[in-house]
């Protein structure tokens, strides 16, 4: 999602530096990082293992 | 004016080479209310000229209201890439360029090779997970 086009956006989610990755609604994290990091932030999103630390 | 370059065409041929299955992508855009929507569809034109296994879809936003429900966009700009017979869940919204088209270009290549990249653990911890999980990249072009 190329955000600069949709303000309502950046503000709902409140990108303010990206690359910003937003798992579900609540679960975000900003940056890259490894596979193991996005799967655990999906599985906290799926309510479905560990919280993401 | 072609929008890609000669030199990035060769070099985009060169990665399609790999594509094993077909590659559908459905582009959304309105040209009276978002001009720059156009420039997206000519853009996904030009990227389904590169390799036949890439085919390309317009739709408009507004007219095309059945298929705008069936891919679930949300806005315009968008550009879905899909497999012949399974759609990924995967959607670019704005305008793709920078960063984002490299990222494009990146889906064409996971979806035609059907390989996501993801390790077998990954896919493994995945494939437990029972509802739908809805992920966003929020990025800008620089």
């Amino acid at each position: 999602m190329e955000v600069t086009g949709y303000p309502d956006l950046a503000r709902r989610y409140r990108v303010s530096s990206v690359p910003k990755t937003v798992v579900g609604e609540n679960v975000e994290f900003v940056g890259a990082g490894p596979e193991s990091m996005l799967l655990k932030h999906v599985q906290q999103a799926a309510g479905d293992g560990a919280p993401a630390v | 004016m072609a929008l890609i370059t000669d030199e990035v065409v060769s070099q985009l041929k060169e990665e399609f080479s790999t594509l094993a299955n077909p590659v559908r992508l459905a582009v959304f855009s309105q040209a009276l209310a978002l001009p720059e929507s156009e420039q997206v569809r000519r853009l996904v034109e030009e990227l389904g000229a590169l390799h036949p296994q890439i085919s390309t879809e317009s739709y408009n936003f507004v007219l095309d209201k059945e298929k705008v429900e069936g891919l679930g966009i949300a806005r315009i700009p968008a550009v879905a890439v899909m497999g012949a017979e399974k759609d990924y869940g995967i959607r670019f919204y704005g305008v793709p360029s920078g960063y984002e088209f490299g990222s494009l270009v990146d889906a064409i290549v996971d979806v035609g090779s059907g390989d996501s990249g993801l390790s077998d653990e990954t896919r493994t911890a995945l494939g437990r997970i029972e509802r739908p999980v809805h992920l966003q990249v929020f990025s800008t072009p620089t």
